[in-house]
């Protein structure tokens, strides 16, 4: 169909963070073609399931940080 | 395609005159920077690879580094892209020999491979359903991020561990937008082969 993206263009616009700054009528097409391409959308839904699990995975890594000795330290400085 | 998590606002650190309060070191200001920023600052720094202790002392060096340089200030930027700033200095420092960051990447040939001369699928993802897969990522994402060179994986960690905006981040790096495609294109489709690969091996 004219206009719309091939899976290539559509991979690297997902994973390139760059779809939300395309023209609307880019974004149409790349909506459109993830409706009726199942590998892209499995690579996009692939995409979306690494961040999550990054997020999740380090989400409670900041808990331990220890503010007041820090505070102490600065405080002498 | 939208992003699920809040993207963290930063407005209300910005105003000048809150930052101006830093200048003579009022001790309020600098305690509310230091109990909000810090547990984000370690986190991304564990995210970033740093073992526990090395994350801590990273954090530590990043808010002693903010501190002395304080006085040269000059509000233009946000309190937090600055902190950042600081830790992705360090963090480059001390993960160098992790992968090299360079112009071209081996991983751009790999996934053109992937794609006929008309831009269509030859080697499709391999599909598996969701919840298969979100444990599949689970185990392996910790192995496949150490394979991403610090760069690559420190855009990764702003973006999705932080949820900064693509405005933020590229100050923090001192990357143009585009050059910030580029990086998160190629980690995050480093970790997608790197997971896949991890797949087959069942």
């Amino acid at each position: 169909m004219i206009g719309m993206p091939a899976c290539k263009d559509v991979a690297q616009l997902v994973a390139s963070d760059e779809l939300t700054r395309q023209s609307w009528y880019k974004r149409l097409g790349v909506a459109m073609h993830l409706l009726m391409c199942r590998h892209c959308r499995a690579y996009a839904q692939q995409i979306r399931a690494i961040g999550r699990s990054a997020r999740d995975l380090y989400a409670n890594s900041g808990a331990e940080a220890r503010v007041d000795e820090l505070l102490e330290i600065l405080k002498r400085k | 395609m939208r992003h699920s998590y809040p993207l963290v606002s930063i407005a209300a650190h910005s105003d000048a005159e809150f930052l101006a309060n830093i200048r003579p070191r009022e001790p309020n200001t600098l305690e509310e920077i230091v109990r909000k920023y810090l547990p984000q600052v370690v986190r991304a720094a564990r995210a970033a690879g740093l073992a526990p202790h090395e994350a801590d002392d990273a954090a530590q060096s990043t808010f002693i580094t903010f501190l002395e340089k304080a006085e040269t200030f000059e509000g233009r930027s946000h309190v937090r892209t600055w902190l950042f700033g600081i830790l992705f200095r360090k963090v480059m420092e001390m993960r160098r020999g992790i992968g090299r960051d360079r112009e071209t990447d081996e991983i751009d040939d790999i996934v053109e491979s992937r794609f006929n001369a008309n831009g269509s699928w030859i080697r499709p993802p391999q599909a598996a359903d969701a919840e298969l897969y979100a444990r599949q990522v689970r185990e392996g994402i910790d192995d496949c991020l150490e394979t991403a060179p610090p760069k690559q994986r420190m855009a990764f960690v702003l973006r999705e561990v932080e949820g900064m905006t693509t405005a933020e981040v590229c100050k923090i790096l001192e990357v143009t937008d585009t050059n910030f495609g580029v990086l998160l294109y190629r980690v995050r489709n480093r970790l997608r082969e790197c997971l896949e690969a991890k797949g087959v091996r069942r």
